[in-house]
């Protein structure tokens, strides 16, 4: 019988800084063969822990293709484990169980081809795997579009890319709600000042689409509203949701909403499976 | 049978099994070893505690940790399950099919020698308020419960044995008793399919966001956990590291979802963060969760919540006025 709780140990490869509090982890199992069967899809997330602190859910953010050879996994330090993630180095060890959940609906399957992908500050993660995929040619063949808000310029993830991204097509939107910007631009991003929501009074926001939103709590339902208001539809709306988690396997009940549970029907939810529960 | 039989039988078991049964201790019932098959009670009555520390401890160790994680080789005690009643079968069931894929739970779980028994129909005292769920004894119902050996007691006190399992097959023969019926475990689901009353109850739930219900309770419980202490379908749990001398622990606790981290998160959210919240969150576990996945009612009806909770809070009364069309068909009966 396959143990569901046993984590497995991965080494991590190289770490480095994206900004003053999350710090992105290259890792691969030390186990090869663990590391050939490794499959997720953008929006998984594994439980990754460290002896004597426990774990903790976080997604995968590196690119699905890559997974049999290595994952990566970007942490905001915010409480006890995530700090003693930050005191690791390359070479050390961490363990982990997974991949869990359902993550972002495959692009062959979804009705409405283009996307709109709204992350707000650590939010944004769940969305990169996705963002770079987008960035093999899917974007020349149809609008996609980021929205990406912040509380200030610092605190962007993954800068190195934005070029990139927006070199195949996509369309890329930075917002600020505590310190206005420097600079028009942010690696040939468009910036501005506000709340994630003031842009959809300030640009064009792509037609017939699919929305992927994550975020805090409070954003999905502002968020949503405008979505409402240019007709998406509750079937064109995913959301990744957060909750605490201990088992990952739809067990222990720690992140259940309402008939579900969010580490096993979710994270990602289409919004008419969860628009009568609280987000 | 008679009585004596029983009693020739249980003393077999001993010999192999440490024997948990209903044992009277200040009038009260609970569920405890059972030194003596005296001390075994027949009456029926549902114990106050629950089964679960049985089959689900209120702590294992999952895996030590010396640079990589280990489960340990458990040696797990061969225990008897005594005198289980039909309720607390279903229950068992219930754990079965949430820790099918538990290695902790099934390796457990072969060791323990499961023994229902039942008087007459569940008695008098436990069903006279049970208006939730339709858990009339039915001709078929021992083929809807897990079990290894079932005792039926009728009103003279003569008993009828069956089996349920190939281990009860096995130790009835080995123990030389000859008079017992076969019964074939067809999963909890009655042929007729999932309970309705149950299904009609999660339709009330889910659209009862607005009931005053939840207002009232959230003014007289105060979040002490001890019904979902002693419900038998509370399994939920948490994981803890604990430090030795040379290796971490991981382990496994019971959890409890009225205590106040269960859903708080880093940042200082707390998805359950008043008692409305807690209630409907324990109350969305049973009759939302467990149904939606097992098609089953996550509720067994043995009324323990009820009995334990300090402010009178009745479970059954509750259910009726969330699913009042219920109550009124119920009423007619
Ligand atoms: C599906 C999912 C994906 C996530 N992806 C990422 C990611 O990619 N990057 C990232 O930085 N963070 C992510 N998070 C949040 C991350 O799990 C928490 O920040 C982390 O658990 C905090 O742990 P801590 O011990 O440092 O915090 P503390 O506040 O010290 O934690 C105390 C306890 O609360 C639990 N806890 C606290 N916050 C959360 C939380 N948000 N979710 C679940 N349990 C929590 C911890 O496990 C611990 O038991 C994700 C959360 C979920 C649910
Ligand atoms: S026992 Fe009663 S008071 Fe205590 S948590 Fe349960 S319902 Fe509330
Ligand atoms: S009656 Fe109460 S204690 Fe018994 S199963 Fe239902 S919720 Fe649990
Ligand atoms: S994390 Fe345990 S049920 Fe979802």
């Amino acid at each position: 019988m396959i143990n569901p709780y046993l984590p497995y140990q991965a080494k991590i490869i190289k770490c480095q800084k994206e900004t003053e509090d999350v710090k992105l982890f290259h890792l691969k199992f030390t186990d090869s063969a663990r590391q050939k069967r490794f499959h997720f899809w953008n929006g998984q997330f594994v439980q990754v822990g460290i002896p004597g602190k426990g774990e903790a859910p976080i997604n995968i953010c590196s690119q699905s293709k890559d997974s049999t050879k290595y994952f990566e996994l970007a942490i905001r330090e915010v409480g006890q484990l995530t700090k003693a993630f930050h005191q690791l180095k390359a070479g050390d060890y961490v363990y982990v169980r997974g991949p869990f959940g359902n993550g972002w609906p495959k692009m062959k399957n979804l009705p409405k081809k283009n996307l709109l992908l709204v992350g707000g500050g650590c939010g944004f993660i769940p969305l990169k795997s996705t963002a770079e995929e987008l960035s093999k040619g899917y974007g020349k063949k149809y609008q996609v579009q980021i929205l990406y808000g912040t509380s200030d310029e610092s605190q962007l993830l993954f800068k190195k890319q934005y070029k990139a991204w927006q070199k195949a097509g996509i369309e890329l939107d930075l917002i600020f709600d505590k310190k206005r910007p420097q600079h028009k631009t942010v690696q040939g991003a468009k910036c501005g000042f506000g709340l994630i929501t003031k842009l959809f009074k300030t640009i064009k926001i792509v037609k017939d689409a699919t929305a992927f939103i994550c975020g805090p709590p409070i954003m999905f339902n502002f968020v949503v509203k405008e979505l409402k208001k240019l007709r998406f539809g509750d079937e064109d709306i995913y959301l990744s949701l957060e909750r605490r988690m201990t088992c990952g396997i739809g067990i222990c009940q720690h992140c259940a909403i309402g008939d579900k549970y969010v580490c096993k029907d979710g994270p990602v939810f289409r919004y008419d499976q969860v628009n009568n529960l609280e987000l | 049978m008679t009585k004596q039989n029983i009693d020739i039988l249980f003393k077999k078991i001993l010999k192999e099994y440490q024997i948990y049964a209903p044992v009277l201790a200040n009038k009260e019932l609970f569920v405890k070893k059972a030194l003596n098959i005296k001390e075994i009670d027949y009456s029926g009555r549902i114990p106050l505690n629950s089964w679960k520390q049985l089959f689900l401890p209120d702590c294992e160790t999952l895996f030590t940790y010396t640079g990589n994680f280990k489960k340990e080789k458990a040696n797990y005690p061969k225990v008897c399950a005594g005198n289980m009643t039909i309720l607390d079968l279903r229950a068992l069931g219930l754990y079965d099919l949430v820790f099918s894929e538990d290695p902790y739970y099934q390796q457990r779980r072969q060791n323990i020698l499961v023994v229902g028994f039942s008087f007459g129909a569940p008695n008098e005292e436990n069903f006279a308020d049970w208006k939730v769920f339709s858990m009339k004894l039915e001709e078929n119902i021992l083929e809807h419960v897990p079990f290894d050996i079932f005792l039926e007691k009728d009103k003279k006190g003569n008993f009828k044995i069956y089996s349920g399992s190939i281990k009860g097959q096995e130790l009835l023969e080995k123990y030389k008793i000859k008079e017992y019926k076969n019964i074939k475990f067809a999963g909890l689901i009655p042929e007729e399919g999932p309970d309705k009353r149950m299904l009609e109850l999660g339709k009330s739930i889910k659209k009862s966001a607005n009931h005053p219900l939840w207002d009232e309770l959230d003014k007289i419980c105060f979040a002490c956990g001890k019904c979902s202490l002693v419900c038998p379908t509370c399994f939920c749990f948490d994981t803890e590291d604990v430090p030795d001398k040379d290796s971490v622990k991981r382990q496994r606790l019971w959890g409890n979802c009225f205590y106040p981290e269960f859903t708080a998160i880093a940042g200082g959210k707390n998805y359950t963060d008043t008692v409305k919240k807690k209630i409907k969150f324990w109350y969305d576990h049973k009759f939302s969760r467990i149904p939606a996945e097992f098609k089953v009612p996550g509720c067994v009806s043995c009324n323990r919540c009820t009995l334990v909770c300090p402010v009178g809070i009745d479970i059954i009364k509750n259910l009726n006025r969330l699913n009042s069309k219920v109550t009124k068909k119920s009423a007619k009966k």
